[in-house]
């Protein structure tokens, strides 16, 4: 099975979505949450080459999809 | 006695609008007071009742022709008594929200005035009144009063003083007004020469124009470069200067008649010429001017608006001029003397400078008329900083645009202020002029950086995006590219819970996985969000960036999935070495990124049908096709197959390939592939609304300035029973994208209204 990956923050409405979205498909995933996680904002940074923007979705180590429906937030440094 | 306490919204400032509520409460025996505040104009009024409701009732039948009223409050109030009616000093508080009025062209009055020997200001360049002349160009801050604005060192002289206090007179309180005896004149300098006074440094610029030489000439929002558009030699030596290869060169026309000589004008494209904003028009030439328009059957021309521009002409300029931007290629247009000086002495003869400052730059304005209506393509003189709609939400948002065409977009009360155009943000200048556009628009409504929603788009290498998280706002957020696009379409026509399709084709934008989208489909509203349903089929761009620049590159991408194709290197195609060399990045998978653009699939298109060489402007492969393509006549199109989620492009290409291969004329191939294009869309389009019970299709990006495709979407929707819903009022290239980046980030909590609209 792939492995799901959501990084996103708490305060964040589009990354509750997409959080839902993955929940209501039923889908098993590990979420970290960027603001509070300097190593997962790290490794965000690092799969998304550099952008700030916030859900990321990332399977198997690949970004699959970034903001929820064309929307994001953008978490600081 | 009975009073009323009036408020009056919208563009009420600049256009007259004091002077003419005195004569109103004068002709009406009123007595009170009228005051331009931040939010617009405040009037209290006391008298008889019938003498106050036919105030009002005339206030909203025959305001000031260049007023736009969007607000007027009346409320009851007690008399206290005044006596009589004045003009009141203007009051100032917190985020002012008044709308600066946009420059207008000279009116017809003081044009009459211009050229009337008895007149005081015979052939005076700064002539104006309260219904005509510069006033975004002038403001320096708010309210609009004249110690506010770029004429604040020119005192009146005791005639221009009788005239502004005169309420019968048409410069009543014209803030700009001025005299040859009181005001800014203008001189011209030729290397260390210089000619003195209005009358003979105009006489003399003209000379120069023609005898074929470039003149910088000082107008409204900037500096222009302007030679004899009908002598070869001139253009060409202009092209050469300003490093300007072959993007057209738009001209001006001495007035209407020599107007019609050198374009078709259809009626619709003549008003949009002679409209207030006065913008350059793109219409279908009919005269050959050399060099002014390469490899293009349009020209885009402008009228006079400025005194000046009607001086130049009546003192024996040549009828047609080519008025270009100053600026070296790509840079912001010029408006500061000292600049433009420096930076423009390479390319022009001679310059024609007048003493008024510009308080800001403000490019020309493009429009056309197209198949869906007026359109236009670069926003900003004559209609910025008008507010394009207004959005429900009280947050103050600024939206920073994307990296070509910018534009920033200030929310205010709601209302949105889209900027003048400034430019493509590859170099230090425009990113500049970039962050004063954003100061100047701050300081104007006076919002403070930490109260803002600051906006960026999701590219993350964006130079945008990189400024973005410079500002010290209250909170960060981004929008995707082509969502943004259609939020443009939706929000120019207040539709916030509507349900549609929308189709966002450009060049290149970020997407939701990382790769570079162009081609896409969306259902959603702005409220509820944009789902991506379909997209054109996916290919690998070698090469990067570069394969924005060079068709081959694009070409290689796509070709790599069409077999059977003939041998590109050799004729016809001739394709050059770096065809070769982007296949072999492409096999090595190094610098290749995948993308769904459909502006690079007209890009390799033109690459087959000749255009091998590089682009010198973008979009320029694009443009060339599209001028091909409506040289044919023939109605067949090449397959372009929608399964539900792709638009395969395989089919496409490989017509276009064969028939070149086999000898069929370009212009046919190249109407083929359009018609192929649009009817590929089309089936998508009736695919999509009809397996969503969607009535409405949005279409939005920089592929959609292509009037062909547009012509044939409509044809072939035709009597489909879907609407098709474009730009009109921002463009829709990426000039229009902060205005949909804005919009979406204000309805992205979903909390908008006071109810907090739940999200499903």
């Amino acid at each position: 099975m792939a492995k799901l990956e959501l990084f996103g923050t708490a305060g964040c409405q589009q990354t509750r979505e997409m959080r839902e979205w993955l929940e209501w498909r039923g889908d098993h995933f590990v979420e970290y949450d960027v603001e509070a996680d300097v190593e997962a904002r790290r490794r965000m940074r690092t799969l998304s080459s550099g952008q700030r923007t916030v859900p990321v979705l990332v399977e198997d180590d690949k970004v699959v999809q970034i903001g929820w429906q064309g929307r994001g937030c953008i978490v600081g440094e | 006695m009975n009073a009323f306490s009036i408020k009056v919204r919208g563009v009420v400032q600049g256009v007259g609008f004091r002077p003419f509520v005195f004569r109103l409460a004068h002709a009406n025996t009123l007595a009170g007071w009228v005051s331009n505040d931040d939010e617009g104009v405040e009037i209290f009024l006391e008298g008889s009742e019938s003498a106050l409701k036919s105030f009002v009732h005339e206030l909203r039948a025959a305001p000031p022709s260049a007023a736009d009223i969007s607000e007027i409050e009346i409320s009851r109030s007690e008399p206290v008594g005044v006596g009589d009616f004045q003009i009141r000093e203007s009051r100032s508080e917190q985020h002012p929200t008044t709308r600066i009025s946009a420059d207008l062209p000279v009116c017809a009055d003081c044009l009459r005035d211009l050229f009337d020997p008895g007149n005081r200001r015979y052939r005076y360049p700064y002539i104006n009144c309260t219904n005509c002349g510069p006033r975004f160009s002038v403001t320096l801050s708010l309210p609009y009063d004249r110690q506010n604005t770029t004429m604040r060192e020119w005192a009146l002289d005791e005639f221009c003083v009788a005239e502004y206090s005169d309420p019968g007179n048409r410069r009543f309180h014209a803030q700009p007004v001025a005299c040859g005896a009181c005001g800014p004149e203008y001189f011209l300098r030729t290397g260390d020469a210089i000619v003195r006074g209005s009358d003979p440094s105009i006489r003399m610029a003209s000379r120069l124009l023609a005898e074929g030489k470039i003149v910088a000439v000082k107008g409204l929002g900037g500096y222009h470069l302007a030679c004899d558009a009908r002598n070869a030699n001139a253009v060409e030596a202009l092209r050469e200067r300003k490093f300007r290869k072959e993007k057209p060169f738009a001209v001006m026309a001495r007035d209407v008649t020599i107007a019609r000589e050198i374009v078709s004008l259809s009626a619709e494209s003549e008003r949009l010429l002679t409209s207030p904003a006065r913008p350059i028009v793109l219409v279908k030439a009919k005269a050959e001017l050399p060099q002014v328009a390469p490899d293009c059957d349009e020209l885009g021309v402008m009228l006079p608006y400025t005194p000046l521009h009607h001086l130049l002409f009546a003192s024996g300029a040549p009828d047609v001029l080519v008025m270009t931007s100053a600026n070296r290629s790509s840079e912001p247009i010029a408006y500061e003397d000292e600049d433009a000086l420096a930076r423009l002495a390479p390319i022009a003869d001679a310059f024609l400078i007048g003493e008024r400052p510009i308080a800001r730059r403000v490019d020309d304005s493009v429009a056309r008329v197209g198949a869906f209506g007026p359109s236009i393509l670069r926003r900003s003189r004559g209609y910025a900083p008008g507010a394009v709609t207004t959005i429900p939400t009280r947050r103050p948002i600024l939206a920073l645009g994307a990296d070509l065409k910018n534009t920033v977009t200030l929310v205010v009360n709601g209302q949105a202020f889209v900027s003048q155009h400034i430019g493509d943000l590859g170099d230090y200048p425009s990113l500049r002029a970039f962050q004063e556009t954003i100061d100047d628009l701050l300081a104007m409504y006076e919002v403070e950086q930490d109260e803002l929603l600051v906006v960026c788009d999701q590219h993350p290498q964006y130079a945008s995006t990189l400024q973005a998280q410079g500002f010290e706002a209250k909170e960060h957020a981004s929008v995707q590219h082509h969502r943004a696009h259609i939020a443009s379409v939706l929000t120019e026509r207040c539709e916030w819970e509507k349900r549609v399709l929308g189709v966002s084709f450009d060049g290149t934008g970020y997407g939701d996985d990382g790769t570079i989208w162009g081609g896409e489909f969306f259902v959603g509203s702005i409220a509820r969000g944009f789902e991506r349903v379909a997209h054109l089929r996916r290919a690998v761009m070698p090469g990067g960036d570069a394969a924005a620049q060079f068709p081959v590159q694009a070409a290689a991408g796509f070709l790599a999935q069409v077999s059977g194709l003939p041998n590109l290197t050799a004729v016809p195609f001739s394709f050059p070495q770096r065809f070769e060399d982007a296949q072999t990045l492409l096999r090595q998978g190094v610098r290749s990124f995948t993308s769904t653009s459909m502006g690079r699939l007209f890009d390799a298109a033109a690459a087959l049908l000749g255009f091998t060489r590089v682009v010198s402007y973008e979009g320029q492969a694009a443009i060339w096709l599209e001028q091909l393509a409506r040289r044919a006549t023939n109605v067949d199109a090449y397959a372009f197959p929608f399964d539900g989620r792709e638009l395969d492009f395989r089919l496409l290409l490989y017509g276009v390939a064969q028939d070149r291969g086999s000898g069929r004329a370009v212009a046919e191939i190249g109407r083929a592939f359009q018609r192929g294009v649009a009817s590929g869309v089309a089936d998508a389009i009736t695919s999509i609304c009809s397996a969503r019970s969607l009535d409405t299709v949005v279409l939005s990006g920089g592929v959609f300035q292509n009037e062909l495709l547009l012509c044939d979407l409509k044809d072939l929707l035709n009597g489909r029973e879907i609407a098709v819903w474009t730009n009109h009022l921002v463009p829709t290239n990426d000039g229009g994208i902060s205005l949909g980046q804005a919009v979406m980030a204000a309805f992205q909590n979903h909390a908008v209204n006071t109810e907090g609209a739940a999200h499903a």
